[in-house]
C-alpha cells in the first residue's frame, strides 16, 4: 500500500517538474514572436530611447530645465532652443526631457502599486471564493464603475500635489481591472491537473497560489501592466494638465501643454512639442503591451 | 423581467450609498477649509469662523454630516458652499451641454467605429487592418487635451473657422441648436476620437472571436451570402461585449467631458466639479459623486438589459 503511494507521489513530481521545464522554452519561442512583431520591435526601440532620455537628462539636455531667462521669452523653436522657449524663457526641449525623469518613474510605480493591490486582490478572491470572493468583488465592481479621473482629481486636489501622493492615488484607483483578470485566470488554474497534484502532495494553499498558480499568470500580468503604463502617463499628464498633478516648476508633460495652453496663438511650441513626446512616450508603452499580447495569444501563432 | 429590473435597482442602492460615502470620507479627510475659499481674506477676519463651521455642520463627526448632508439632498436642501444655491439646480443647469457632447461623441464613435472594426476583422492581420491597428493605437496614446490645443491652433487660430471657447455666440441667448453647433463640434470631435480606438479593438477582438465559430461556418456552409454571414450572424453577435464596453466607457467619458470642457470653455458639469473640488464645496462635491454614481449604475443597467436585446438566448432573471 505504502509503496504504490509513493509511486504515484514520484510521478506527481515529476510531471510538476516537467511543468516547469517546459517553462523556459516557452519564454524562448515567446521572446522570437515577439521580435518577429515589427509593431512590438519599433515600440521597444522607442521605449528604449525614452529610457536613455529620463537617465541621460543631465547629460543631454543644452539648459537647466529650470533656468528662467526672461530675455528669451517665448522664442521660437532656432539652433540655439530647437523647441523655442515658454513664457519663462525656459528651454522646451531640456525640460521634456527632464519630464521624461517625472512621468515616466510616475507611470511605473503607480502601475507596480496598481498591479500588486489587483494581484493579491485577484489571487485571494479566485482561490478562495465563497465571501472572500464576494466582497473583493463588489468592491472591484464599485472601483470600476467610479469615474476615476473624476476621483482623482478630487483626491488630489484635496491631499498634496506631491509625486510619492500623485504614485499612491494613480496606483490605488487603477487596479480594477487587473483584479478581474488575474481572478479569472485563477480561476481557471486551479482546476488545472498540476493544481490538483500539488495539492494533493499536501502542499499549503500559500505554496499553491505562489508557486504553481502566480508564475502561470505572470505572463498576461507584464501586458497588463506595459499597457496600464501608458494609461496612468496619460492620466498623470491630464492631472498635471488641469494643475492637480505634478506642480510647476517641476516640468511634467501634462503641466508643459498646458503652460501653452493660453499662449497658443503667440507660441504654439510651448504646447506642441511636450504633447509630442507625451504621444510618443505613450505609444511606446502601447506598441510593446500590443506586440506581447499577441505573442502570447496561442491563437494567434502563425 | 419587471421584476428582474426591480431587484437590480433594490441592489444598486448600497452600492450607491457605499461609493457615496466612501468618496465623501476621502473629500472630509484631506486637509483644507472650504471656509477660506468662501469669503474674501477681509470678512473672514471680521466673521466669527466657529459660528460659520458651525452653522455649516463642518464640527459634527463626519458619518453625521454624511447623513446630514445626503438628507437635506433629498429633500431638495443641499446647498453648495460656494454658489449658495442648491446643489441640484446648479448641476441640472449645466447637465445638457455635458450630455448633449458626449452623447454625440459615443454615436460618432459607434458610426465610425464599427465599421472600421469590421474591416479590419474580415482579413485579420492583412496590411490594411495593420494600418487601422496602428491608427487607433495611436489614438488610444494621443493626450486628449493636448488634440484639443492643437485643434484650436489649427480652426480657430490658423483657419478661423471655429469657434475656439463658449457655447454661443457673444449676445446670443436662449438655446438656439444652430447657434450652439460650431461650438461644439470641436469638443464632440476630440472626445470622439478619444473613444474610437477603444470601439474599434473591442469590436474587432470580439468579431474575430466570433467569426471563428461554428455556427458561422455552418452559415456559410448553407450558402449564405458572405456579407449575411458577417452582419447578421457575427457582427449582431459580436455587438454583445461591445455594448458592455459602451457602459463601461462611461466613467471614462465624464473624465474626458472634464478635460474638453476646461479648455472649449462648456459651461458643463465636468467644469463644475473642478471647481468644487478646488473650493473644498463638500456638498456640491458629494452631489457630483452621487450623479456620476447614477449615471454609472444606470448605464450599467441599461447594457444589461440591451443585451437580451441582442442575444435572446440570454435570460435576465
Amino acid at each position: 500500500m505504502t509503496r504504490v503511494q509513493t509511486a504515484d507521489t514520484s510521478q506527481l513530481v515529476a510531471a510538476l517538474r516537467d511543468a516547469n521545464r517546459t517553462r523556459g522554452t516557452r519564454s524562448r519561442r515567446f521572446a522570437a514572436r515577439i521580435l518577429k512583431n515589427p509593431r512590438a520591435v519599433v515600440g521597444m526601440i522607442l521605449l528604449l530611447l525614452f529610457c536613455f532620455m529620463a537617465v541621460a537628462a543631465p547629460f543631454i539636455a543644452p539648459y537647466e530645465p529650470e533656468a528662467q531667462r526672461i530675455a528669451d521669452r517665448l522664442k521660437p523653436p532656432s539652433a540655439d532652443h530647437w523647441m523655442g522657449t515658454d513664457a519663462l524663457g525656459r528651454d522646451i526641449f531640456s525640460r521634456a526631457l527632464y519630464a521624461a525623469q517625472i512621468s515616466i518613474p510616475i507611470g511605473i510605480f503607480a502601475m507596480v502599486v496598481a498591479l500588486v493591490v489587483g494581484v493579491c486582490i485577484g489571487l485571494l478572491s479566485g482561490y478562495y471564493g465563497g465571501w472572500i470572493d464576494n466582497i473583493l468583488m463588489r468592491l472591484t465592481d464599485m472601483l470600476l464603475s467610479f469615474p476615476i479621473f473624476f476621483l482623482l482629481l478630487t483626491i488630489t486636489a484635496l491631499f498634496g500635489r506631491t509625486i510619492p501622493v500623485l504614485i499612491l492615488m494613480l496606483g490605488l484607483t487603477s487596479w480594477g481591472v487587473n483584479a478581474r483578470v488575474v481572478r479569472a485566470q485563477v480561476l481557471s488554474l486551479k482546476e488545472k491537473e498540476f493544481v490538483e497534484a500539488a495539492r494533493s502532495l499536501g502542499a499549503s494553499p500559500g505554496r499553491i497560489i505562489m508557486r504553481h498558480i502566480f508564475p502561470n499568470i505572470v505572463p498576461i500580468l507584464i501586458v497588463d501592466a506595459t499597457l496600464r503604463v501608458a494609461l496612468v502617463i496619460l492620466i498623470e499628464g491630464g492631472l498635471s494638465f488641469l494643475g492637480v498633478g505634478v506642480q510647476p516648476p517641476t516640468p511634467s508633460w501634462g503641466n508643459m501643454i498646458s503652460d501653452g495652453g493660453a499662449l497658443l496663438r503667440r507660441a504654439w511650441w510651448v504646447s506642441v512639442f511636450p504633447g509630442i513626446f507625451l504621444f510618443l512616450c505613450t505609444i511606446s508603452f502601447n506598441l510593446v503591451g500590443d506586440g506581447l499580447r499577441d505573442a502570447l495569444d496561442p491563437q494567434l501563432q502563425r | 423581467m419587471r421584476n428582474y429590473i426591480i431587484r437590480r435597482v433594490l441592489q444598486m442602492i448600497p452600492v450607491f450609498f457605499g461609493i457615496t460615502f466612501i468618496s465623501f470620507l476621502i473629500i472630509r479627510l484631506a486637509p483644507g477649509d472650504p471656509i477660506a475659499t468662501m469669503y474674501p481674506p477681509e470678512v473672514l477676519d471680521r466673521i466669527n469662523q466657529d459660528v460659520l463651521r458651525e452653522q455649516l455642520g463642518l464640527n459634527d463627526p463626519i458619518p453625521v454630516q454624511y447623513v446630514k448632508m445626503m438628507a437635506q439632498f433629498f429633500n431638495g436642501e443641499l446647498i453648495s458652499f460656494q454658489e449658495r444655491l442648491p446643489t441640484f439646480t446648479l448641476i441640472a443647469e449645466r447637465l445638457p451641454i455635458t450630455l448633449l457632447f458626449t452623447l454625440l461623441a459615443i454615436v460618432f464613435a459607434l458610426v465610425i467605429g464599427l465599421p472600421i472594426a469590421l474591416i479590419s476583422a474580415i482579413r485579420p492581420y492583412s496590411k490594411l487592418d495593420n494600418v487601422l491597428m496602428v491608427g487607433a493605437l495611436a489614438g488610444l496614446s494621443v493626450p486628449q487635451y493636448w488634440l484639443a490645443l492643437v485643434l484650436i491652433l489649427v480652426f480657430s487660430e490658423q483657419l478661423r473657422i471655429l469657434p475656439a471657447s463658449g457655447v454661443r455666440p457673444v449676445g446670443a441667448g436662449g438655446d438656439s441648436v444652430s447657434a450652439m453647433l460650431p461650438y461644439l463640434i470641436m469638443p464632440t470631435a476630440v472626445l470622439t476620437l478619444g473613444l474610437l480606438p477603444s470601439v474599434i479593438r473591442y469590436t474587432r477582438s470580439s468579431l474575430m472571436d466570433v467569426l471563428s465559430q461554428d455556427y458561422i461556418r455552418t452559415a456559410r456552409s448553407k450558402g449564405l451570402q458572405e456579407r449575411t454571414v458577417i452582419v447578421l450572424h457575427g457582427l449582431r453577435n459580436a455587438l454583445i461585449p461591445v455594448v458592455s464596453i459602451i457602459g463601461a466607457i462611461f466613467p471614462v467619458l465624464l473624465g474626458g467631458a472634464v478635460l474638453v470642457e476646461s479648455i472649449f470653455g462648456l459651461p458643463g458639469i465636468g467644469r463644475l466639479a473642478v471647481r468644487a473640488a478646488q473650493n473644498r464645496d463638500f456638498p456640491m462635491v458629494l452631489t457630483l459623486n452621487m450623479f456620476a454614481a447614477v449615471m454609472v449604475l444606470v448605464s450599467n443597467l441599461v447594457t444589461d438589459l440591451i443585451y437580451t436585446r441582442l442575444d435572446p438566448r440570454i435570460r435576465l432573471e
